[in-house]
């Protein structure tokens, strides 16, 4: 049945069907024809046959599909449409358009309806990503599997449909929908991801605001995002960005921004060193450093204080003396402690003075003392009152 | 200073990701979700009032961290300092407000 090939051509060699249909050209005349005979996933090859007019049982036969009788045939044509082909039916592939055929290993049809339109297909059961070639389904639109009595339900990626249930299933396309959850209130978008700061406006917050956002996706460790980050809605679960008001900051952060004047090199190398969060801060015309959560030794009523020391604008020529803590401490079974009496208000905290002195066999030296050899005087005192 | 005459303050563990928005007078709200310390929030002890929210979880900048004594009284680390408004900046220990 080689009608369709005009007279008076050139035979050449193989002819791809597929590709002259693609190209929109006539068939030449050819010794051999390529088609695509495909498996129930939708891959395969392309098989060879010497008639542009095969029966079912020919295509079959060239796909491998041996015996022929123990397999089902259905064709695609460039509308989508399948349909089945029998055994001895011959099928005029160029002009009926037909796409691709599909080869099933079995014996029995399966219907299924898409989008109101029903067809067959070779196996109990049709994937997701199949149907999406089949129908031509782009990939911003989901497929929903209608039920009876319960809530239709969307195909999961690659998902499989029971095809063997009795009635026909029905399926049917809709454009996809992605939810973000920002902070309790459900964003819905039209694209597979948002940027955080329209999923912010969306959802009714002033993305100027100030906010800290910690990404939340189901299974993944959680993470700080920022406004001009882009937020991915395709991966399963819902995600949620959750908001707090960046409007707060802690003690660690303004330690670095409270350096109101300098110490002495070795002195921050000290201080580093000792891992304390310090901070050197102006009161009028008094400087003091101010090193918190000082840990003390046991046997006082708190376990750690802020520690502020002056430190006089000549420092290190003049003395470092004295030091301050806050809050005031007592012995932990609450006698008091001498030359502790007097108070300091530093930077609107109470302080304690601990008035202790080097005596005279020690004195200051601008040489050798600094912030590092007061504080081992500080030390001292404090393990001198707890017997220590 | 009524801080120091008022019992330490105490902390409620809910479970979320999130305290709600309505908070307790003066205790704290920790809201923890699995076994995971998400954020604190309690009302600004400068007397504003204000709802003060601080994440605890590591991946968010900044952050605190916090430790319950015996009697669920609260301590976070570090301190606590607001930018705006009142310009509150403290510490919580023990349940005690420290004022810096």
């Amino acid at each position: 049945m080689n009608s369709i090939i005009p007279p008076n051509q050139e035979r050449i060699e193989r002819e791809n069907i597929a590709l002259s249909r693609k190209e929109g050209r006539l068939l030449r005349p050819a010794d051999h024809y390529l088609i695509q005979v495909l498996d129930p996933s939708f891959q395969g090859d392309l098989v060879e046959i010497d008639d542009p007019v095969p029966t079912g049982r020919q295509v079959l036969t060239a796909a491998g599909k041996i015996p022929a009788e123990r397999h089902l045939l259905l064709l695609i044509d460039d509308k989508g449409v399948l349909e089945e082909v029998n055994l001895d039916e011959p099928v005029d592939v160029y002009q009926r358009g037909v796409e691709q055929f599909i080869a099933f290993d079995s014996d029995r049809l399966f219907y299924v309806a898409l989008n109101g339109r029903r067809f067959p297909w070779g196996q109990a059961s049709i994937r997701e990503d199949v149907l999406r070639q089949v129908g031509g389904i782009a990939e911003d639109h989901a497929i929903w599997l209608e039920r009876r009595n319960e809530p239709d339900q969307i195909l999961a990626d690659g998902q499989s449909v029971d095809l063997d249930e009795p009635g026909l299933e029905k399926l049917y396309t809709q454009p996809k929908n992605w939810q973000l959850n920002v902070q309790g209130v459900m964003v819905d978008s039209g694209q597979p991801t948002i940027l955080a700061r329209d999923a912010l406006k969306a959802a009714g917050f002033n993305p100027d605001k100030g906010w800290i956002l910690v990404l939340k996706v189901k299974g993944e460790p959680k993470q700080s995002i920022n406004m001009d980050d882009v937020v991915d809605l395709r991966k399963p679960g819902i995600e949620k960005i959750r908001l707090t008001p960046a409007e707060i900051n802690n003690g660690e952060a303004a330690a670095v921004s409270a350096l109101d004047f300098s110490l002495l090199e070795q002195d921050v190398a000290y201080l580093k060193h000792l891992g304390l969060n310090w901070e050197t801060r102006l009161a009028g015309a008094r400087r003091w450093l101010i090193i918190r959560d000082y840990a003390l030794p046991s046997g006082y009523n708190h376990a750690q204080v802020d520690l502020a020391i002056e430190i006089p604008t000549a420092y290190p020529d003049a003395k470092l003396d004295m030091f301050f803590v806050h809050p005031a401490l007592t012995l932990a079974n609450g006698s008091g402690i001498g030359q502790t009496e007097s108070r300091e208000n530093i930077l609107g905290s109470v302080f304690q003075r601990w008035s202790r002195h080097l005596n005279g066999i020690t004195r200051w030296n601008p040489l050798t003392d600094s912030v590092i050899t007061h504080l081992a005087v500080v030390e001292e005192s404090l393990l001198r009152e707890v017997g220590q | 200073m009524l801080e120091n005459v008022l019992p330490a303050r105490r902390i409620t563990i809910i479970d979320a990701d999130t305290p709600p928005q309505k908070l307790p007078w003066r205790n704290l709200v920790l809201a923890r979700e699995g076994s995971e310390n998400w954020a604190v929030a309690f009302r600004c002890p400068c007397g504003c009032g204000k709802r003060l929210e601080l994440l605890l979880i590591k991946e968010a900048k900044p952050n605190w961290s916090i430790s319950m004594s015996k009697g669920e009284k609260p301590t976070l680390h570090p301190s606590i300092w607001l930018k705006a408004g009142c310009n509150s900046h403290f510490w919580i220990r023990d349940g005690k407000v420290f004022w810096v």
